[in-house]
């Protein structure tokens, strides 16, 4: 290691001691949620704040499970979210890249009108009436096509495209590759953090929405995880509220309220260590430059 | 002649357009079509072509409302604190981050700062009633054992923004990070070498190098911003909102949620969301051609 | 070359039809007389009244609040055997409950309706618009064909859910005497005091619920009525005012439409209320608090009174029961007035079934279906809502049914009942004790009930911007009570209510009014 100057050394130590700071204070909370899954309901209510249960109660996560369309209904948010998060990659890295292009014309015009599209927008009707006269209801494809693209993703990743260095492709170019293969087998490899990044905003978009699904998709047993998780956290906050709904309506315990919470952020957490290893600084730049 | 010689050579790459295009062309500009029910009475079951024509009545009806001002205030101050104390911070702490050399710890502390995203309103604004109330909240117990007197933080005006603003700090702060390492895992490592060969300290590295690779980046997040600039985060706020604090509170969003989507008056909603989107619009160009005479790229 | 290019084109133009295509159809989605819409995703009933042989086929569209809905094929005998007992075979969507109305709003631009209908806010603009344009069968003249819905028919409700003094759906019943105080009968009993009877119980139970220390621990840790801030005009207020003799939100005073805070007896409720919150006899955070929250003061034992529906009784004070084993819960609905013993009415229904003209075709159609609504209130098809199939979610023991399987239960039977119109308040023996209370007390109570005499009324500017107008009441009453306005400040709030819109809304109910009086 080089040797490393007295300035140096405090500017790391300050610097962990923040980072370690921000973590505790993020992590608390956190360690609040999964303590309140597992405490029961009157220790929630009497305690005001649990960080370490004295009195392990796995009973939120029964009654979450209990209900048995959770398990069909997982697999049903897992393909929603994967194949929805390939279609969103492809389609966005597809425009991005001739947007990203300086030479390409119309660019500019294409980029103000897309960015027109995040300002403006016609609203829960029109679009549900589009999704309804291409005949995407009750499919999957209904929660697909209508948000393919994030005009706010699209226009970053061809922000990340646009600062690669041009002349690899052209050096690409003169290899015998059409802008296709130069996309395939250079660009994309060299944004693989960008890529990963929009993977994970894309699936998390998919693992979270359920308003959709429930608007577009009639057959409940091809509903997302989501859908049931939103119905028992409405249900143990008192969404319901309307005093002439059915009092048979059994309001489930505060804690399944924040074992949903761990269930549906679990798998998403899962996902980040795997995408996070593209963050590793400089991936192949300097190799494929050197 | 050109243009038909520049497109031939580019076609793949219109061609590589055309999905996207089809894209925005029917589940955006479609849909679109739909805001001309601001000039209406729209009614959804005699659709568009049944409804009555309202010329400018929704928009006289929000320009004249006696709290369209207050609306105003509260949802452009709460959008100027948004922008001065939240937006920073990702920027700030993905540095941080970044200037962490070692691996185990950069993980530790990249992961776990993301975890509040997934953490929903709900639950953050009953976490805040829980630390906050004045009927055995524990910051209020620590104020009352240190002699203090109880301060009533959710039925106040004073608190409300800095509430509405650190809540979101602590929620996205950490999400809002990815990007920005993103852009610097990008950052050529030869560039260090270089500028550690010319002697350059940690700071003046930070400045020279790492700053410099996420510079587009934060424009165009920020041009991005403005152009949901006067949204406020409806779920949020609408859960924070009680009497006490509605004079600072009460902003477009809820404003929308309470007169026109809960009476299901589509038309009065669209004629807001219009007024709200050409705001954005104007701030979006704006800051766009700022970015340009900055010598920026701006977004298009 | 050529050909990718020509394809290209094509390609281009096919998009551009599609879009087109697209626009045409987005412009003129439904429409009131539109026919093609009808086609609900099961088969219509289009064999009509002859063949009978051929069972009732109908789709219909209803929410649903367990966590989960029932099954609605053979995998499910309860669901079965409601097709069996109705000889009909039903197609049903079931929606989650929060998401309901954005459902109904879209299904009615769809045009594309199912046969039968659950709307739940049926007095919004859009559902009034809807029926104006004829998109909806008028019902009642059909209702005296059917022997068990003309049983059930109440011409009170009918009213409030009529349109232009028409009724377009069949309501599901819920019962009209169901607010009142709930309160911790044990603490009552440690203190040696009775049940509130008047006003002036609900005072001084509260203050001895705070300083006496009802749950005998040594320690001044209780207090007396737990409130929130949205629980304070749907509950709270209401039950003051109407006791103290005057309306339930809504009166007629001198032949005109009044509102209750416009009476004396609002302002003496309200006194009422911020002298208990100057004593403390209130949680001091109430104006932060908002739906079912406030049953957490009770839950934790802190809190001895809450205002709500008296069933609560029976389904929300679980956790206290956990943790106080010992902790009783009782209820009273109406307290005694100058005007004897009164409560607010509930409005009588949650919801109606609706039919669209365009998926119901005919009239023989239309009675087909009405006849299932007529079946299910058979005694044989109630007893099924309530207790499920016998030998699966239920046995009979003595003679009454008890229900064995409660889980099997609640995943298969308990959200069915949102296809049923009338609430359970069939009394069986086997059922518990508060539930019996509870029951009984729908039944003495309900003539004591005061309405709110706008129900059946439609006012535009309520429709426009009557959320708008009731928070600045119910923002004002909050600043009374914790003292940050005075009699003064309020009748300014007042004002500015009459000044935006509610003098308009008072004229537009007076007109509606004299208008039903003269009929």
């Amino acid at each position: 290691m080089r040797e490393r100057t007295l300035g140096s050394k405090v500017f790391d130590t300050a610097n962990h001691i923040v980072l370690l700071i921000v973590g505790i204070v993020t992590v608390l909370p956190f360690l609040y949620v999964i303590s309140g899954s597992l405490v029961s309901s009157e220790e929630l209510l009497t305690k005001k704040i649990v960080l370490f249960p004295t009195h392990i109660s796995w009973d939120a996560y029964r009654y979450i499970f209990a209900t048995k369309v959770i398990y069909s209904s997982l697999l049903n948010s897992i393909f929603i979210t994967v194949v929805g998060t390939l279609i969103n990659l492809l389609l966005t890295t597809l425009m991005a890249y001739p947007l990203a292009k300086r030479t390409l014309r119309g660019r500019n015009k294409l980029m103000l009108l897309i960015v027109f599209t995040m300002l403006f927008n016609g609203g829960m009707i029109p679009t549900y009436l589009v999704v309804k006269s291409m005949g995407l209801l009750d499919t999957y494809w209904s929660l697909w096509l209508p948000s393919a693209i994030s005009a706010f993703n699209l226009i970053l990743l061809r922000n990340f495209f646009q600062q690669l260095p041009e002349s690899l492709e052209e050096s690409a170019k003169i290899d015998g590759c059409n802008e296709l293969g130069i996309l395939y087998k250079i660009v994309v490899p060299l944004s693989l953090p960008a890529m990963a990044t929009f993977a994970l905003f894309y699936a998390v978009y998919y693992w979270n929405s359920y308003f959709t699904a429930v608007l577009y998709i009639n057959k409940s047993n091809l509903w997302p995880i989501q859908v049931w998780l939103q119905q028992i956290v409405l249900l143990s906050a008192g969404g319901f509220t309307d005093a002439n709904a059915l009092s048979e309506v059994v309001v489930p315990p505060e804690s399944i309220k924040y074992a949903v919470i761990v269930v549906a952020a679990i798998p998403v957490l899962l996902l980040y260590p795997f995408l996070q290893k593209h963050f590793a600084k400089g991936v192949l730049l300097g190799s494929v430059k050197g | 002649m050109r243009l038909v010689s520049d497109m031939k050579r580019e076609k793949l790459l219109y061609l590589m357009l055309l999905p996207g295009l089809l894209f925005f062309v029917l589940f955006k500009y479609l849909p679109m079509l739909g805001v001309v029910i601001a000039f209406q009475d729209y009614q959804p079951f005699a659709g568009i072509l049944h409804s009555p024509w309202v010329g400018l009545k929704h928009f006289h009806r929000f320009f004249m409302d006696p709290d369209f001002w207050m609306l105003f205030k509260n949802t452009l101050l709460l959008a100027v604190y948004n922008l001065l104390f939240f937006f920073p911070l990702p920027i700030i702490l993905a540095l941080m981050l970044n200037e962490v050399r070692k691996h185990f710890f950069k993980r530790f502390v990249q992961t776990i700062i993301y975890i509040p995203h997934f953490i929903s309103w709900v639950v953050v604004a009953g976490l805040t009633y829980t630390m906050l109330t004045t009927e055995g909240g524990i910051v209020n117990e620590a104020l009352a054992s240190l002699g203090a007197d109880k301060v009533n933080f959710l039925l106040s005006t004073d608190w409300f923004r800095t509430l509405i603003t650190s809540q979101a700090i602590w929620k996205e702060t950490g999400w809002g990070t990815i990007i920005f390492l993103a852009a610097l895992a990008g950052v050529d490592q030869q560039l260090y070498e270089a500028a550690r060969m010319d002697g350059a300290s940690r700071w003046q590295q930070l400045w020279s190098v790492t700053f410099p690779a996420i510079r587009t980046t934060i424009v165009l997040l920020l041009i991005l911003r403005l152009g949901s600039f006067l949204d406020t985060g409806f779920e949020q706020i609408f859960l924070m909102l009680n009497s006490g604090n509605r004079d600072v509170g009460e902003v477009f969003d809820t404003y929308v949620y309470t007169t026109g989507l809960q009476n299901a008056q589509f038309s009065y909603s669209t004629a807001v969301g219009v007024f709200k989107s050409v705001v954005s619009l104007i701030l979006v160009i704006s800051a766009n051609g700022l970015a340009k005479r900055f010598g920026e790229e701006g977004v298009y | 070359m050529e050909t990718r290019k020509k394809r290209n084109v094509r390609r281009k133009g096919m998009a551009a039809g599609v879009a087109t295509v697209l626009a045409v159809s987005l412009l003129t989605a439904c429409g009131a007389n539109s026919n093609d819409g009808g086609e609900a995703s099961g088969s219509s009933s289009s064999s009509s009244g002859g063949k009978a042989a051929q069972p009732v086929k109908f789709s219909a569209m209803v929410p649903f609040f367990a966590a989960q809905p029932p099954a609605t094929d053979d995998s499910n005998p309860a669901f079965k055997a409601l097709e069996d007992k109705t000889g009909v075979k039903l197609d049903v969507t079931f929606v989650p409950g929060s998401a309901y109305d954005d459902k109904v709003n879209v299904t009615l631009a769809s045009g594309n309706l199912p046969q039968a209908i659950v709307v739940t806010n049926n007095k919004n603009s859009s559902v009034i618009n809807a029926i104006r344009s004829g998109a909806f069968w008028e019902v009642g003249p059909y209702i005296k064909d059917f022997p068990n819905l003309q049983k059930y028919w109440n011409d009170q409700i009918a009213t409030n859910i009529s349109v232009d003094g028409k009724i377009y759906g069949i309501y599901r019943e819920r019962p009209v005497a169901r607010k009142g105080f709930l309160f911790r009968q044990d603490w009552l009993d440690n203190l040696g005091l009775q049940q509130p009877k008047t006003v002036d119980d609900i005072y001084n139970i509260a203050k001895a619920f705070t300083t006496d220390d009802p749950d005998k621990n040594g320690k001044n840790d209780t207090f007396g009525l737990a409130l929130s801030s949205d629980g304070l005009a749907s509950d709270t207020m209401i039950d003051l005012v109407t006791a103290l003799g005057s309306f339930n939100k809504w009166g007629i005073q001198d032949g005109k439409a009044t509102p209750d805070f416009m009476t004396p007896e609002y302002m003496e409720a309200l006194k009422l209320l911020k002298k208990m919150y100057d004593e403390k006899l209130i949680n001091q955070d109430f104006g932060a608090i908002k739906g079912t929250k406030v049953r957490d003061f009770i839950n934790q034992g802190k809190a001895g009174m809450v205002t709500g529906s008296i069933d609560d009784a029976n389904s929300q004070f679980t956790s206290l029961y956990k943790l106080i084993p010992d902790a009783k819960i009782g209820f009273v609905a109406g307290l005694e007035g100058p005007k004897g013993v009164k409560l607010p009415a509930n409005s009588g229904y949650y919801g109606e079934f609706m039919f669209p003209k365009s998926s119901v075709k005919s009239e023989a159609d239309l009675k087909n279906i009405l006849s299932y609504f007529d079946k299910v209130l058979d005694p044989e098809v109630e007893k099924l809502f309530d207790f499920g199939v016998e030998g699966v979610h239920s046995k009979v023991e003595n003679g009454n049914p008890v229900i064995t399987n409660q889980e099997l239960f609640a995943n298969q039977v308990a959200d069915l009942g949102q296809l049923r119109i009338a609430p359970s308040d069939l009394t069986w023996p086997t059922e518990n004790d508060v539930m019996k209370k509870v029951k009984q007390m729908y039944k003495e109570q309900a003539p004591n009930a005061v309405p709110n005499v706008t129900e059946p009324f439609l006012s535009p500017t309520q429709a426009e911007r009557g959320t708008d107008l009731d928070t600045i009441i119910n923002d004002a009453s909050i600043k009374f009570i914790m003292g940050s306005i005075d009699e003064a400040g309020f009748a300014k709030a007042t004002e500015e209510w009459r000044k935006q819109g509610g003098d308009k809304m008072i004229d537009e109910f007076t007109q509606e009014y004299n208008k039903a009086q003269n009929k």
